[in-house]
């Protein structure tokens, strides 16, 4: 009995339940006598502990409202509520186990052929088998309350495996000055030799873990699973609610190997177990198996877990060894020599296991009353990670496993996941594994070995011989599906879901692909095997998503905090949060038409270009001119691709001889900026020297007939349009601050672009609404200003237009000089001018105040002819205005085009020239 | 007719967000800055600090390997950084450089070196949990063997991109301004399980970093 002070409890489906301090729940329950635990996912069968290491379904429970716990290798948390899954009213008494006799019913992939007939009868089934299927529920009200984080570490060497090949490999590379990085799923180092006293005893294991985890060069995980292997050796480990990206340099794959379970009729039934399970409850968990026991073996394993269960109490009823004699002293074990494991008897719980003749499984030879079943027989190589590193993995037809034929650069495979199963040669291959991974030894030749071994190939008996635990797949739906067609493994997999369940593939792979072999008339070799692909143990979306992913990027202007104190609604645009209006955008809108508006426009890209170089490069990136650029004037200009297609569009303003200052629109500053870098790499000989300054200056637009007046209140410049006329540029100092100045109109009014350094941002916002409070001055926001730009038909880069839009079909002709030598997109754009433009973006306005959204068709002659890109409601023309591609037939002055608005046809009147102000004069006032 | 000259006041990206959580907000040297928070006796030694009231300019082009070694007096590799007289300069690429602090002289007096203040604000992070922090945003190596004090390196942080820097005594991250309110929550989001603590510019002046402090009262 446990020491008192040890006992912590816990409640499994309300049931209390005593377990030691360190012990698992799986543990506990076992020796509180719960031996069903689960009911299976299709049929509802009960289910007890299998495979006991964390491998297998059969244990999964939710615990304290976290659904899919393997409690097999969960500690026990006092006061922890266990609660079974996938049964219902309670775990004992399930109606739904119901299907288990309705087998027939349900054969593999049924749903993808019945109860599709009549079509309104698949939804009803689909939300009833949804809602009977699946493996525990989300609590969706606890889902916030776990916690997930991520990490990046950087290792020379990557040990992925703590038994005795990772611990020499470690100790190896680190011996040899790598940093190591070792990385186990288990909480103690030392693998199978933790559980397997008489193998243990053959090695100094424990003083070998001593010296890994004291070791300075070696970092240990423990309980640590690498679920994913990536490129260029990037790991994905989970520990706890913790994944750790681990770049690794080299990489040791001393993953070992899984037990294998056998197929033979109710192979499921609780009782059952794999003999690494059943040692590892003895060792670790302090279980006991009492009553009698049937040990099925191929190896010396299952004599050492016969002795060991026997030294623990259990009476062994026999050993059925599949070798025709004894591979080991058998001591006084009663031996079945030749025979094997037919069928597994009792409904709860095991009550007999019959034996066959390993020639022919019909011929039953004996049944042997017993209440444990345990198999041994032998372990499948975890050689997933490496497949999913690429290595190349082929069956080998001596051992009966796939092993790694060759291995991807940067990777070394070491111990039982090479077919190696003698203790020294697992050793002797880790120390190898690791001196080659720290760079100073050859890598282990990948060799054939000769072994005894191999696996059954011999058809189960019976419909109720489970190949796959997790998705109830039994041998006979495997061998139905390759009937139906699905002959190949990967198609296979996919319509019987075999290998999809929560074990990966690790209890049901090697089994499935005999089956598949079996039924096809193959070879396991010419069967080959799935694809593997991470995540090789499932894993938590909220792992993956990590800590807080809700925090995604926001890009803030200086000026941000002053808008939010005024009230600002924000739109984000891309990263940005831009003010979209202060409450009242028609307000907005007409303070800039009538008085002065001010918005802050930081968010457009802003580039300066220093040289002597700069005017010949622009030359070449702008379809326009700027050679003859003076000193102090601005030009607008759209940057295009080789395509000729409009990637971005901007002001160019010449500051000085050598000097330009460039604006990009909000998105694109990036973009252009790489775009710019992209074609000087191409002229290292040129003195262009390119500096982004998108982040380091605020900028704001002063705009309206009054904007003149509020300007001049805080700066000693001559703002008159003599000395500062429209399309100019200037330097001067604003509030005390040095600012560039540029005389543009987006909005179409008198208006000035202000750039300041980012740190005076607010301090000359502030000074401009100080001083234009007596004109009535009013932030505006981007909504404002779309309706402002959209009255002068100012289009918008990227939203007006899109991958097709090139500028002689924007409206834009007279930017494109073909005259010039050369620029980039000149020849498309030289053929688009001989082709003729096939469509034009052309402004369109509507009687009344119905206005088309954006992406609103427009029709000719009943069929797609074009569509809205912007439309709103102008106050000063008292219409709907907009911009919308069109026919090229119909671009022109006063011709009607037919724009569908909710189902309904209305008509526009195309206009080419701006709605508002058409000759500018606001603009040059 | 003119209105207003008053003397401008440089705002960081982050005056409002250390007004609002309680800094003690002091014009130093023409900079609105929080000068310390009420828990700066706190007794984590993981600490994060503000240190975007700086000057920052960015030499640029061909002559930047020239104009580097006449700031620091001597080569410095491309990805290293070197600390002196008050000022860092960080060689991002062979012609690149961005300087942080005052540089007395006419070091810097150059067509080629561009002012940029208000395009870098930066955070310091200091303490033992510093590295394990960077390490949960950032995948760049951290290891004393490849990054070690005198390093600079741009990487990634959540989507923005950081230019890091590592010096014995702390880790400076400069970023674009309109990113550094984000970074300073990813990295007070990454520094809990550590109890990152805030502190204000007076912790720079006690920690050395800066040799005398001027403060407009």
């Amino acid at each position: 009995m446990p020491d008192s002070s040890d006992v912590v409890g816990f409640t499994f489906d309300n049931r209390p339940v005593d377990a030691r301090e360190g012990q698992t729940i799986g543990a506990a329950l076992h020796e509180a006598g719960v031996h069903v635990v689960s009911r299976s996912f299709k049929y509802h069968r009960p289910r007890g502990l299998f495979c006991a290491s964390g491998r297998c379904p059969n244990c999964l429970c939710t615990v304290d409202g976290e659904p899919n716990v393997r409690t097999c290798v969960t500690p026990v948390r006092d006061g922890a509520r266990v609660e079974s899954q996938n049964a219902w009213p309670s775990l004992r008494w399930d109606l739904l186990s119901l299907l288990d006799r309705l087998h027939r019913l349900m054969p593999v992939g049924f749903y993808y052929r019945t109860m599709h007939r009549p079509r309104w009868l698949w939804p009803v089934f689909e939300s009833l088998i949804r809602r009977v299927a699946g493996l525990g529920h989300v609590d969706r009200e606890r889902g916030g309350a776990t916690h997930y984080d991520q990490q990046s570490r950087h290792t020379d060497v990557a040990v992925i495996g703590g038994g005795w090949a990772g611990l020499q490999a470690a100790l190896a590379a680190a011996g040899e000055g790598a940093d190591v990085t070792l990385v186990d799923d288990q909480p103690g180092l030392g693998g199978h030799l933790q559980h397997d006293p008489e193998l243990a005893s053959q090695v100094d294991w424990e003083n070998q873990v001593a010296e890994v985890n004291s070791h300075p060069q070696i970092s240990v995980l423990s309980s640590a699973c690498v679920f994913g292997c990536y490129e260029d050796r990037l790991l994905a480990i989970q520990s706890k609610n913790r994944m750790t990206r681990l770049r690794a340099g080299r990489v040791v794959v001393a993953t070992g190997g899984w037990d294998e379970p056998l197929v033979f009729l109710n192979n499921d039934r609780p009782g059952i177990l794999l003999a690494g399970g059943v040692q590892r409850l003895l060792a670790t968990g302090g279980c006991r198996f009492p009553g009698e026991a049937v040990v099925v073996t191929d190896n010396p394993q299952g004599y050492r877990v016969a002795r060991q269960l026997l030294a623990a109490g259990t009476r062994i009823a026999a050993v059925v060894d599949h070798n025709p004699a004894p591979v080991t002293d058998p001591g006084e074990l009663t031996v079945h020599a030749g025979e094997t494991i037919v069928a597994a008897r009792g409904r709860r719980h095991v009550n007999a296991a019959v034996l066959g003749s390993l020639a022919d499984p019909t011929v039953k030879t004996r049944v042997i009353r017993c209440r444990w079943i345990i198999q041994a027989v032998g372990l499948t190589p975890a050689t997933s990670l490496l497949a999913q590193a690429g290595c190349q993995l082929a069956f080998n037809e001596s051992r009966g496993m796939f092993l790694a034929k060759s291995l991807v650069d940067g990777y070394v495979a070491a111990g039982a996941v090479n077919g190696t199963r003698e203790l020294d040669a697992c050793g002797a291959e880790g120390k190898q594994a690791g001196l080659a991974a720290a760079g100073n030894s050859e890598p282990i030749p990948v060799s054939e070995k000769d072994a005894s071994g191999g696996q059954l190939l011999l058809a189960p008996d019976g419909k109720k011989s489970f190949v796959c635990l997790c998705e109830d797949v039994t041998d006979q739906d495997l061998v139905d599906a390759v009937a139906e067609g699905f002959a190949n493994i990967e198609t296979l997999k996919r319509y019987s879901t075999v290998c999809m369940g929560p074990c990966q593939g690790k209890m049901c792979q090697s089994a499935s692909i005999r089956s598949c072999a079996r039924a096809n008339g193959r070879s396991v070799a010419e069967t080959g095997r799935t694809t593997a692909r991470p995540p090789e143990q499932p894993v938590p979306l909220g792992l993956l998503a990590g800590r807080n992913p809700h925090l995604h990027l926001v890009r803030r202007t200086p000026l941000h905090a002053w808008h939010q104190a005024a009230g600002a609604t924000f739109l984000d645009a891309g990263t940005w949060k831009r003010p979209e209006s202060y409450g009242d955008p028609t307000r907005e809108y007409r303070a800039v038409r009538e008085g002065v508006g001010l918005i802050d426009v930081s968010t457009l890209g802003k580039l300066e270009l220093r040289g002597k170089d700069v005017a010949e490069f622009l030359e070449f990136v702008y379809p326009n001119r700027f050679r003859k650029l003076a000193v102090g004037r601005v030009r607008y200009g759209v940057v295009c691709d080789e395509s000729g297609i409009i990637v971005d569009d901007g002001t160019i303003a010449r500051l000085d001889d050598e000097r330009y200052f460039l604006t990009t629109t909000t998105g694109n500053a990036s973009g252009v900026d790489s775009w710019f870098r992209w074609w000087l790499a191409d002229r290292m000989d040129e003195d262009v020297c390119l500096t982004n300054v998108t982040g380091g200056l605020a900028a704001m637009n002063l705009a309206g007939p009054r904007s003149r007046e509020v300007l001049e209140k805080i700066c000693d410049e001559d703002l008159t349009t003599a000395a500062l006329p429209y399309l100019s540029a200037s330097q001067f100092e604003i509030a005390g601050v040095a600012a560039i100045v540029l005389r543009i109109g987006f909005v179409g009014e008198l208006g000035y672009e202000i750039h300041v350094p980012g740190q005076f941002g607010l301090h000359v916002w502030t000074a401009l609404m100080e001083a234009g409070s007596e004109q009535g001055i009013v932030p505006f926001g981007v909504e404002a200003q779309r309706r402002l730009r959209l009255d002068k038909q100012h289009l918008l880069a990227g939203h007006d237009t899109d991958a097709l839009s090139n500028p002689l079909e924007t409206g834009l002709p007279w930017i494109v000089r073909l005259d010039k030598t050369d620029f980039v997109g000149r020849r498309a754009l030289e053929r688009a001018s001989h082709r003729g433009p096939q469509e034009r973006l052309v402004g369109f306005r509507m009687a009344g105040d119905l206005v088309p959204e954006e992406a609103s068709l427009v029709l000719q002659d009943g069929k797609l002819g074009g569509r809205v890109t912007s439309a709103r409601y102008s106050p000063v023309t008292g219409s709907t205005i907009g911009l919308a591609w069109v026919p090229a037939a119909k671009a022109s002055n006063g011709q009607e085009i037919t724009i569908q608005i909710e189902g309904r046809s209305e008509t526009a009147v195309v206009q080419e020239t701006p709605f508002y102000d058409p000759t500018g004069e606001r603009l040059k006032s | 007719m003119l209105t207003k000259t008053g003397t401008p006041v440089a705002h960081g990206p982050l005056v409002d967000w250390h007004r609002h959580a309680g800094g003690r907000i002091e014009n130093i040297d023409g900079w609105d800055v929080c000068a310390s928070y009420p828990h700066d006796e706190v007794s984590s030694e993981n600490v994060l600090v503000d240190w975007s009231h700086r000057r920052v300019r960015e030499i640029n082009g061909p002559r930047t390997e020239d104009l580097v070694r006449q700031v620091c007096g001597e080569e410095l590799a491309v990805r290293r950084a070197h600390a002196v007289d008050g000022f860092r300069i960080c060689r991002l690429t062979p012609d690149r450089a961005i300087v942080f602090g005052e540089v007395t002289g006419d070091r810097l007096d150059d067509p080629n070196v561009l002012d940029v203040t208000g395009g870098w604000a930066t955070v310091a992070l200091a303490g033992p949990g510093s590295q394990e922090i960077l390490s949960k945003i950032t995948s760049a190596d951290l290891r004393d063997d490849s990054f070690s004090p005198g390093e600079c390196c741009q990487v990634p942080i959540r989507g923005v991109n950081t230019l890091l820097c590592r010096w014995n005594d702390c880790w400076e991250l400069h970023a674009c301004p309109d990113s550094l309110r984000f970074l300073w929550d990813v990295l007070q989001d990454a520094g809990e399980e550590f109890s990152l603590r805030l502190v204000g510019h007076d912790w720079l002046v006690e920690q050395g970093f800066y040799e005398t402090r001027k403060r407009k009262e």
